[in-house]
């Protein structure tokens, strides 16, 4: 992905940039503390004109590339000030968790270079926790992101 | 690429824009999650999960 990232602001554990693609959008990610505090799980959205922030907006503003880029260098970003944390991430549906690995899947090389990809497929009540496998023909429900050393 | 200094040009257009919106205060000072829905949800996926480290 040789994409030009967006500038990025950051407050707390927050980052905006804003999309300039069809339209003007703001948009925000959030890196959320969870139960496992180690864990941060990425919230990703719109803050837009209505003075609402959409945390499952599809916005179609044609830079889907070039926000994509952005993120990442947001998560590099958020990791080198916590190079403890796990990122954690899952789709709001299943057809967008799909969506989310067929990115990572595409982009693996790149990221595989700066971060350590892991995945969890699910099996009854249980999470059974691999690596990445760009290769593999099985869905993943969650993805989760370290640091790599 | 890292994020930008708070003195940037980027930062203040954001900042500015953001007040122009009323959404400062909310996404700019408070801590609270911006989108609480996908963290509920995030925490619901997770909840009672028995992890299997296969990695």
């Amino acid at each position: 992905m040789n994409q030009t990232p967006y500038p990025f602001t950051r407050t707390h554990n927050r980052y905006i940039f804003v999309s300039k693609g069809n339209t003007t959008i703001f948009k925000a990610v959030d890196f959320t503390s969870m139960k496992s505090r180690s864990t941060f799980n990425l919230c990703f959205g719109d803050v837009d004109i209505d003075n609402q922030i959409d945390d499952f907006a599809i916005s179609n503003n044609g830079d889907m590339k070039r926000v994509l880029a952005t993120v990442i260098h947001i998560i590099a970003d958020f990791l080198i000030r916590n190079p403890k944390a796990i990122v954690y991430f899952t789709g709001s549906t299943a057809t967008r968790t799909n969506l989310y690995q067929r990115i990572v899947k595409t982009h693996y090389q790149q990221l595989s270079a700066q971060f350590e990809i892991f995945a969890s497929i699910k099996s009854g009540n249980r999470l059974k926790k691999v690596k990445f496998n760009p290769h593999t023909g099985i869905a993943y429900s969650n993805f989760f992101i370290t640091k790599k050393y | 690429m890292p994020a930008v200094k708070k003195n940037s040009r980027v930062h203040k257009e954001i900042v500015k824009k953001l007040k122009e919106m009323g959404l400062y205060e909310r996404v700019m000072i408070s801590k609270e999650p911006l989108f609480p829905k996908k963290n509920a949800l995030a925490e619901e996926r997770l909840r009672g999960m028995k992890f299997i480290d296969n990695s």
